[in-house]
């Protein structure tokens, strides 16, 4: 267990830096690098929408360490350190022009965003939001900016039309699906988001899709689309994330059915030796045993404690994931587990719906918002398969509550019958999900 | 005395807590970059240099994070080809606008209709198997 060796981590952000302070903890014995091209690290990515849409006055903010205090804690954390090369057989890399050899490897290379296949692409203005740095630069610049483009209504591509209109750009979105977060949510769960952004002031063109980036003398002039062109000065792309899988590829790790590292429930990869976690691996959907890749920062944490456990020598599994999701969506918060109704249609797979709205708290009580809740469930046994929400508020404990009521295999009988806090302040006497449990009792 | 004692430190350990992520008292998460707090520190530092870089030539980190996609192996092409075109045929159904469709008719008009015709418990089998999932647990 406290074998000596060399522990390397590629990557800086939730998964690497999370196995690199365990893969530390777990054998303190072992020297543990730590390379990231970025500045920076331990500070919250997906808190930049939010600075960048005033939420959160500055993003000092979003740090939560230093550097010094990695180095303290045994990790030799190198920053703006660019791997080029690994190789899986002599167990060696180079990280800023020097060879370093390891005898596990950690791989947390994260994700890019998919690039639009549309001429324009290296315009000024055309724009990307991922590292804090960056997202300080576009902070200055949105001072000058009047319109703006977001392209496709992935969940970072809500909370930058949120953020937008919260600065009171005059904000476009461009997105080829029906409906907004067609990757994951129901029309009628995204209905009240979409209106609370046309409140907002953006305007929404759904089943649209992006034919190329018009310029200027370099800069961004417009967005040409299969509806017409939008001016705009800036936009943000906030396509699907692409694995980053370039120096996995190289050293022959396998990958799977969505581009990403293939990893067993030890986050161990194809190659001996060399682990994965992150945004740039694929982890089993528990319900369909299906890959999904791309998930939260929560999930990338939590993979990377397991790869950076046991490349210290621990036994740590991860577990096939359920899912849960939330966000704010203008001023509304949407989320869910597992399956909607939509991506339960696509697949095939058999169901049930019931749905029930709610109140966040007494419905007495100041501040009471409604909740909507939807529920699937396998026909004739009732056992839960996904779940969505949308509400004023109390959608974040739900989906948690949610995901983990599928993980253990829970029907609507148990839903409908579930004990709820009842306070008030706090919550309703009828528990939304258990009315919506109980109006599909009727439908088994 | 540590900042972690009312947490045992066989508990931190098997959670696998950051020591430096969360250095708040009493094992609590700290508030957001107090002052003079080393990332208070490093923050301002960042958003000083970030400043300072504006108009800069030279590619920065994270300036141009997006990427082609290398050219898909068979299994990937499958997948993405066969669940854009059911994602599409989904939205058509449920939708109150049309998608932009990008499906070839062969997708959209040969597999669609095939896969909804297969039963639920053959179609599990064969999700189950083209995924490449392997040596997983089944927690559900």
């Amino acid at each position: 267990m406290s074998e000596a060796h060399t522990i390397v981590v590629i990557g800086g952000g939730a998964a690497g830096i999370s196995a690199a302070s365990m893969a530390k903890r777990t054998n303190p014995d072992a020297q543990v690098i730590c390379c990231t091209e970025f500045e920076d690290v331990a500070y919250s990515p997906c808190g930049v929408p939010y600075v960048l849409g005033k939420e959160i006055p500055e993003f000092e903010r979003l740090f939560l360490a230093g550097p010094e205090q990695y180095v303290e804690s045994g990790v030799d954390l190198r920053t703006q350190t660019v791997v080029t090369a690994v190789d899986g057989t002599n167990r060696t890399l180079v990280a800023g022009g020097e060879t370093i050899s390891w005898d596990r490897l950690v791989v947390c290379s994260g994700f890019n965003y998919t690039l639009p296949q549309v001429p324009g692409t290296d315009l000024d203005g055309v724009t990307y939001v991922k590292n804090i740095r960056r997202g300080v630069q576009l902070n200055e610049r949105l001072n000058g900016v009047k319109k703006a483009v977001v392209l496709e209504s992935t969940p970072l591509g809500v909370e930058m039309l949120t953020a937008f209109a919260h600065r009171g750009i005059e904000t476009h979105l461009v997105d080829p699906g029906a409906w907004l977060l067609s990757q994951v949510a129901d029309p009628d769960i995204a209905e009240p988001v979409q209106k609370s952004l046309e409140e907002l002031g953006c305007t929404l063109h759904f089943g649209v899709d992006v034919t190329g980036f018009e310029g200027a003398n370099g800069r961004l002039r417009a967005v040409a689309t299969s509806a017409g062109e939008i001016e705009a000065d800036i936009c943000v792309v906030a396509t699907h994330k692409e694995p980053e899988t370039t120096l996995a590829r190289a050293m022959g790790v396998k990958l799977g059915s969505t581009g990403g590292i293939v990893v067993d429930e030890s986050m161990r990869t194809s190659l001996d030796g060399v682990f994965a976690a992150g945004d740039c691996v694929e982890v089993p959907q528990g319900m369909t045993n299906v890959a999904v890749q791309g998930l939260t920062g929560a999930h990338a944490m939590q993979q990377g404690r397991v790869a950076g456990a046991n490349a210290g020598g621990g036994t740590r599994t991860y577990n096939a994931v359920y899912v849960p999701w939330g966000m704010v969506g203008g001023q509304m918060q949407i989320g869910g587990a597992s399956f909607g109704e939509h991506l339960a249609t696509a697949a095939g797979i058999p169901h049930i719906v019931c749905t029930a709205t709610g109140v966040s708290r007494a419905r007495y009580y100041p501040g009471a918002q409604l909740i909507t809740v939807k529920l699937l469930a396998e026909p004739g046994t009732g056992t839960l398969i996904g779940a969505q929400m949308v509400g004023g508020e109390g959608i974040k404990e739900r989906a948690d509550f949610l995901a983990f009521a599928m993980k253990k295999g829970s029907t609507l009988e148990d839903i409908a019958w579930m004990e709820n806090v009842y306070s008030p302040p706090i919550g309703a006497l009828y528990e939304p999900m258990s009315t919506a449990a109980q109006n599909g009792l009727a439908k088994l | 005395m540590s900042h972690h004692d009312e947490i045992p430190e066989s508990v931190r350990e098997y959670l696998g807590h950051d020591k430096v992520a969360l250095f708040g008292k009493g094992g609590r998460p700290a508030p957001p970059a107090p002052p003079d707090s080393p990332a208070r520190r490093h923050g301002e530092l960042a958003v000083r240099e970030a400043l300072a870089a504006i108009g800069q030539r030279g590619a920065q980190p994270g300036e141009r994070p997006v990427v082609t996609p290398p050219k898909p192996s068979m299994a990937r092409a499958m997948r993405a080809n066969s669940e854009r075109a059911l994602m599409e045929a989904s939205m058509s159904k449920l939708g109150s606008v049309p998608p932009h469709v990008h499906s070839t008719a062969i997708w959209s008009k040969l597999f669609v209709p095939f896969w909804r015709a297969i039963p639920w418990g053959l179609k599990r089998r064969i999700l189950s198997v083209a995924s490449g999932v392997k040596g997983w647990r089944r927690t559900g």
